[in-house]
């Protein structure tokens, strides 16, 4: 009862009560609190240790749920990209650190070669580089393959501590520990982290967390050292990554939001200062990066970074200038420093619509969520916008654990939390537009999870277990200490700007920039008050060990009015949901997460698994059966696997450098054979490697890839138009209905050659396609410049070799033959067919011409005809024109003499004007009369005219046509 | 038996011998690379199939085969036989003379395809030979798959003949040395003409008729204009492939028969052509190297190198061979496009066929190949390229200082000078 009283009147007394007792009050509790826990230590009982072996569960917890892949295929690198970063990882470990740096690979890309040390982000292999190398020292001779495998798998157990370390610094240790748990598990992040998925994503994510944990702590601490390490930690994400662009960006806009929601502070200008300098030099460091960073025209992604670098430096200019100036000096100043402002804006718009200043990079601009087309870009799946399943898939109860999450941070908002809260809005909406950075996303989830599910769960467990539930305590604690110190800042600051203010009274302009946060300041202050005093009292009762409540009271609410059932209904649905969570993460990460891609399997009816090994082997025939220097072209996807399984040069791959030479890939895949073998040729082009899935169902061949190809070709080469790949209806098939550019294209072809004598499914025709389910529109397909070198087991990869100019001599294709042919005995095939090919040629063009000889004489015939018609017609309808004027002209007289009788009478003064106009109009009408008449006479003698000629006409043209046959086929005995 | 066996041995592998000199041959064109380029033909052991129409031809176009004897090892036919066994070709050369009527169902065109030669002669008509059987189908189809079109009838000329209208004179003939070491006389011809295909490149006519020849008509009601007119009436044509195999196709083996002497030397000069006696190239020690010697070790050029090429072309005359000059062998140095093409310039003080260009590395990295692509009528193709990569400068190439960058230079100094200037003063110097 009497820690009730006290708990009412401490509010009372506290405005009383002088500032630094009751950061004394906190002091005095956190001692109590350490107390307390070497207490625990000496009775042998450590949250601390405890702590630790839950964080080494979650550590060996985090590295083997990613090793299903290895148990269910082997230990092999996955994918496309991991392919590469392997090989050039080989290559580090091989040759060494300089030498990887100036690594100028001739065998990808080619003509072009790619100088890898500089266009790779080599953080990646160097972790895997440095691992090899330690583990090699201290003598464990792990192969590099093995050390690449389980990188993934290695980092992402980092990154449950990297995660760890954030959330303790955002939070409490409970959330900390929960949100380790939770990105040990997600599956947004396990996707990019199986064993063998060897890629910059699983360093950068690591490498990001661990960024934000020393930044976090650097604004919380104000520590230049901190900021040091943060930038470090940002190089290192700088060379893991091309995402770091993400932390460049989101660090400045949380430093940005603190300034203008009043939270600015020395600390932040310190820190941040101090990291962007170091960090934009550091990153310069990176090749692939260089002068970007600092090229602000050329690359705008890095352009809000300096301007918050150069905001902050006028920001603290101006609060020197104000502590040093009159108010109307001021005022002035600030004045004109707006014009200016308002005067650069003006400037830069003006450049930008004169075009000076460049466009976003394709990628970047998809991510602020452009629509406009760029095939590249596009064409990629994980640059797709991601559907809402993929949140839920991904991240599993984290999507509504996080906003319960923010709930909580925004119940006790500091400068550095809110950072979690800025991460989190911008990695969603980041990711719902590319699927790819789900992944990005899935780190703030799972803190702001971690938080939402702990704090609930201390909610609830207070409610159970009483106060005497150490961990609520002692979290309450640390925050209140942090609450203090960082209102002790405050404080301090306050009376620094109060005597600032003392000195030059505050003027309006000032006022309004920087006035409202030293307003805000103390109502934060004072919020700040209230809630010490709150969780100092709460405190008191829980020492009195008989308030159930406190913790609700602590959230505002009023706790007569709960049900400790209602907290154990709590707890079971955060428990369940937590163990769906499990389940759900583990099903995910074993059937959809672990395929290698480079091996893929299916269960069979009776449930037993089938292995589709086609990649491989199709690549090991490449490396055991063509020639070392061979050029292989396929698209962009298989660049690398043909590179790092097989070995041979490549003309693309999917480092998508250069689109134009991709574009040229994709026109001669479009082309039909004539026009791509030159192509082909050019390029060097020893065999061309196409994935075929119709046979098996594989629906990620290149027949479904194909419009692609033909998107981003279509682009360069105007003359690949995608229309053309349709169908009359519109549809992209490849039945029946395919257009003749379709079936005609090299892609067609080599995907189909001699499919269609292969039946496929049963009950089914040959050539039934079971990707597409239909059967092919064209089954008898001829190669001229290629020929079927390889096809693999179950039809997955199909090599094609490309014959040379010198193989094929004798054949000399023609355009046409000019010339009499009889049979074709012996002919080959080709020039068979074009024989065949003159000969129809040649009876469609006799006949055509005798049947326009036919129409000509018809229509000779007939024309006579209509003419004599339409003359005879003419003239009598001349006649009897001519007639009806005359009996008009007539009756008018008759009726105009009547009249004339009339108006006689009446009119007699106006008689001679009428006489007058009636001369005028009977001239007039004579006149027609006349006219009438020669043109009946005209008419006669024109029809007279045009039938001679007519008569003549056909006369010359029975004379002309033997004339004009004989220069015909004169013609053509020349040619 | 042990001496059978082992000459059967040694037959075998200097046949095996020959296969690989030929697919060494079709390779090094192919790849290019330094390997000896080999004519495609085992000279001068060249082994020659006459198919004729009937063994009385021979004594009649004696003449003419005791020189062709004297070239090559010559097997006379009358009949169809297998040119190829075990996958072997049997024969260098196959000379189709004067077939009449016959059918071959062999296709010509596969051994040409493999690096043979191939040379077809075709009858007159005359009185009781029409234009079918003066040429059997399959040969006039071989013909047309290599653009050649042979008429129907013998080739007239009411102005320029000697005596009669079909016995034509022909005195247009192809300027190529190899070919025709000296102008040819005219010719008199009697025979079928052919016309060329336009769109076939390596077509081309020996000697072609007057501009006052044409073509006879079919019979007295043929109204069709004549199939060959003018200089459009081909007698005698060439082909040279691509990977040096030739073949020929005459309109008349009269020009055989060693009646006229003019005839006969043209006829020996074709002959001479068309089995790789003249105007076959080879190429060796292609070499290319950086102009200052062991500057990269690590055997590619950097952007802007000097870089020295030097190739040897030879030319087959007279049974031996002897460095090939010319002043027109152009060297490319190509990444897609060409980006050095140049005339590569003749050794004169080694004088053996040797020939050098130093170029200049562009300034763009890439893989680039060194491309000769030579030809010239008459002579067989040069064709070869050699792949080498030019890479980007290291990182520790680049220059530490640019002369331009020194306005910068002195400003950092300045920045730091004054940096630390700032600090001593604000730290040290009290007021």
């Amino acid at each position: 009862m009497t820690t009730g009283k006290r708990s009412k009147v401490a509010p009372t007394a506290s405005p009383a009560r002088p500032e630094a007792s009751r950061v004394a009050a906190a002091r005095e509790a956190a001692a109590a609190l350490a107390e307390k826990r070497r207490q625990a230590e000496l009775e042998g009982r450590s949250d601390e240790v405890f702590e630790l072996f839950i964080l080494l569960a979650i550590y060996v917890l985090a590295f083997s749920v990613r090793l299903f892949s290895v148990l269910r295929f082997e230990s092999i690198i996955h994918e496309f990209d991991p392919w590469f970063n392997f090989r050039v990882t080989k290559y580090l470990v091989r040759e060494g650190f300089f030498d990887f740096w100036n690594f100028y690979d001739e065998t990808t890309w080619y003509p072009l070669g790619r100088y890898i040390g500089g266009t790779v982000y080599p953080g990646l292999m160097w972790t895997a580089g440095l691992l090899y190398h330690v583990a090699n020292l201290v003598n464990l001779p792990v192969d590099i393959r093995n050390v690449c495998v389980l990188l993934a798998p290695f980092m992402a157990s980092n990154t449950t501590v990297a995660v760890y370390l954030f959330t303790k610094e955002l939070w409490t240790r409970a959330a900390a520990i929960t949100a380790a748990m939770f990105i040990a598990m997600a599956p947004g992040y396990i996707s990019r982290s199986v064993a063998g998925s060897y890629d910059n994503e699983a360093v950068a994510i690591f490498a990001i967390v661990f960024t934000f944990y020393l930044w976090t702590k650097s604004v919380r601490t104000g520590s230049m050292f901190w900021a040091a390490m943060c930038a470090l930690s940002y190089f290192y994400m700088v060379t893991a990554w091309g995402g770091y662009i993400f932390l460049i960006n989101l660090i400045p806009f949380h430093v940005l939001v603190l300034l203008v929601s009043g939270r600015y502070s020395r600390k932040i200008y310190v820190v941040y200062t101090t990291f962007y300098t170091l960090g934009t030099i550091l990153s310069m460091q990176v090749m692939f990066v260089g002068f970007q960073p600092v090229q602000l025209l050329s690359s705008p992604e890095h352009l809000g970074a300096f301007g918050v670098f150069g905001l902050l430096q006028l920001v603290s200019f101006f609060t020197y200038l104000r502590s040093m100036v009159s108010k109307e000096h001021m005022r002035l100043l600030v004045n004109a420093f707006l014009l200016i402002i308002a005067a650069l804006f003006v400037f830069v718009i003006l450049l930008s619509v004169l075009g000076y200043v460049p466009a976003l990079t394709g990628r970047f601009k998809t991510l602020l969520g452009s629509t406009k087309n760029i095939a590249i870009v596009h064409s990629v799946s994980e640059h797709q916008p991601s559907p809402w399943t993929t949140f839920f898939f991904d991240n599993h109860c984290l999507t509504f654990l996080a906003p319960a999450g923010m709930y909580f941070v925004f119940q006790h908002v500091t400068d550095y939390n809110i950072f979690i809260v800025l991460y989190l809005v911008f990695a969603s909406y980041f990711s719902g537009i590319m699927v790819r950075l789900v992944l990005v996303f899935c780190p703030a989830a799972c803190v702001m999870g971690g938080i939402g599910a702990s704090e609930m769960l201390v909610l609830f467990m207070n409610i159970i277990a009483g106060p005497s539930a150490a961990d609520a305590d002692e979290n309450d604690v640390q925050r209140v200490l942090r609450d203090a110190e960082r209102e002790e800042e405050e404080k301090k600051q306050q009376q620094l700007q109060q005597q600032q203010q003392s000195e030059a009274e505050d003027s309006d302009a000032t006022n309004a920039v920087f006035g409202a946060s030293s307003r805000k300041k103390k109502g934060k202050g004072v919020d700040v008050q209230s809630r010490i005093k709150k969780v100092l009292a709460e405190r008191a009762k829980k020492s009195g060990d008989d308030d159930k409540y406190a913790a609700f009271k602590h959230l505002g609410l009023d706790g007569e009015t709960v049900n400790p059932l209602a907290a154990w209904v709590g707890v079971f649905v955060i428990l369940f949901m937590l163990v769906l969570f499990v389940y759900h993460c583990s099903w995910v990460t074993s059937v959809a997460y672990s395929s290698p891609s480079v091996v893929l399997q299916a269960r069979q009816h009776d449930g037993s698994r089938i292995i589709f090994d086609d990649f491989r082997e199709a690549y090991y025939w490449l490396w055991q059966n063509t020639a070392e220097d061979a050029k292989i072209m396929s698209w962009w996807d298989y660049g690398y696997q043909i590179k790092g399984m097989g070995n041979r040069t490549t003309i693309v791959d999917n480092n998508t450098r250069n689109n134009t030479h991709i574009a040229t890939v994709g026109l001669a895949m479009a082309s039909n054979e004539d026009m791509a073998y030159p192509i082909l040729r050019r390029l060097d082009v020893d065999y061309v490697l196409v994935v075929f899935g119709g046979k098996i169902g594989y629906s990620s061949d290149d027949i479904n890839k194909f419009l692609w190809m033909v998107r981003i070709s279509s682009g360069v080469f105007p003359r690949i138009v995608e229309s053309d790949f349709f169908s009359k209806d519109g549809a992209y098939t490849v039945d029946a209905r395919a257009s003749k550019t379709m079936r005609n294209c090299l892609m067609y072809k080599m995907c189909y050659y001699r499919f269609g004598e292969m039946t496929t499914e049963y009950g089914r025709p040959t050539g039934w396609d079971r990707v597409r389910h239909a059967e092919i529109g064209k089954k008898n397909i001829q190669l001229k410049y290629l020929e079927e070198a390889f096809t693999t087991e179950h039809w997955m990869v199909r090599i094609y070799r490309v014959k040379k100019e010198s193989e094929h001599i004798g054949q000399v294709d023609f355009p046409k033959l000019s010339y009499k042919k009889r049979s074709s005995g012996s002919l080959s095939s080709s020039a068979k067919a074009h024989v065949e090919a003159f000969k129809v040629e040649q009876s469609h063009k006799r006949a055509k011409s005798k049947e326009v000889r036919r129409l000509q004489k018809e229509r000779d015939a007939q024309l006579l005809r209509v003419y004599e018609e339409s003359d005879a017609k003419l003239l009598s309808e001349a006649q009897r024109e001519a007639q009806r004027q005359r009996a008009e002209q007539a009756e008018k007289q008759a009726r105009e003499q009547a009249e004339e009788a009339e108006k006689q009478e009446k009119r007699t003064e106006e008689r001679s004007k009428a006489e007058e106009r009636e001369a005028a109009e009977k001239a007039e009408q004579d006149a027609m009369v006349a006219r009438a008449e020669e043109k009946a006479t005209k008419l006669v003698e024109e029809q007279n005219i045009k039938k001679d000629q007519a008569a003549a006409a056909a006369a010359n043209d029975a004379e002309e046509t033997k004339p004009a046959k004989k220069k015909k086929s004169m013609k053509k005995g020349k040619k | 038996a042990g001496r059978e066996s082992h000459g059967t041995f040694s037959m075998m592998s200097l046949t095996s011998l020959c296969t690989l000199l030929v697919l060494l041959a079709i390779i090094s064109v192919v790849d290019g690379g330094a390997t000896v380029y080999t004519p495609t033909i085992n000279l001068p052991k060249a082994r020659t199939l006459v198919l004729l129409d009937s063994m009385d031809d021979k004594a009649t176009y004696s003449k003419f085969f005791t020189v062709l004897e004297s070239l090559t090892t010559v097997t006379y036919e009358d009949k169809e036989v297998d040119i190829q066994k075990y996958g072997e070709w049997l024969y260098d050369n196959i000379f189709v003379f004067g077939w009449k009527d016959k059918d071959l169902k062999t296709n010509l065109l596969d051994f040409v395809d493999a690096g043979n030669n191939v040379a077809i002669a075709s009858r007159a008509v005359s009185g009781d030979l029409d234009g079918d059987e003066a040429l059997p189908e399959p040969l006039r189809e071989a013909a047309i798959e290599c653009g050649v079109y042979f008429s129907d009838t013998n080739v007239i000329d009411n102005f320029n003949n000697a005596g009669s209208a079909d016995t034509v004179v022909a005195k247009d003939f192809v300027t190529s040395q190899p070919v025709f070491s000296a102008a040819p006389k005219p010719l008199q011809y009697h025979g079928l003409a052919m016309t060329l295909e336009a769109h076939n490149p390596l077509l081309f006519p020996f000697v072609t008729a007057q501009e006052t020849a044409f073509t006879a008509p079919l019979d007295e009601d043929d109204e069709e204009p004549p199939q060959a007119i003018g200089k459009n009436a081909v007698l005698a044509a060439g082909l040279q492939t691509r990977i040096g195999s030739r073949m020929a196709f005459v309109g008349s083996v009269d020009l055989f028969d060693g009646k006229n002497a003019d005839n006969l030397a043209f006829a020996q000069a074709i002959t001479r052509w068309t089995f790789q006696f003249r105007g076959v190239l080879r190429y060796s020690n292609v070499a290319h190297q950086n102009k200052i010697p062991n500057k990269n070790a690590d055997g590619v050029y950097r952007i802007r190198d000097e870089i020295v090429y030097t190739v040897k072309i030879e030319e087959f005359v007279d049974n031996k061979w002897v460095g090939f000059k010319a002043n027109d062998i152009q060297l490319e140095f190509t990444m897609i496009d060409a980006y050095v093409r140049q005339p590569l310039k003749y050794d004169t003080t080694k004088n053996d066929g040797t020939y050098s260009l130093t170029i200049v590395a562009p300034d763009v990295y890439g893989i680039y190949k060194f491309v000769v692509d030579y030809r010239r009528t008459g002579y067989s193709p040069l064709i070869f390229y050699t792949q080498t990569t030019v890479r980007p400068l290291k990182l520790n190439e680049y220059e530490r200082f640019i002369q331009a960058a020194f306005p910068y230079y002195s400003g950092v100094a300045a920045c730091m000078a004054g940096f630390v200037l700032f600090s001593v003063t604000f730290l040290y110097v009290k007021e």
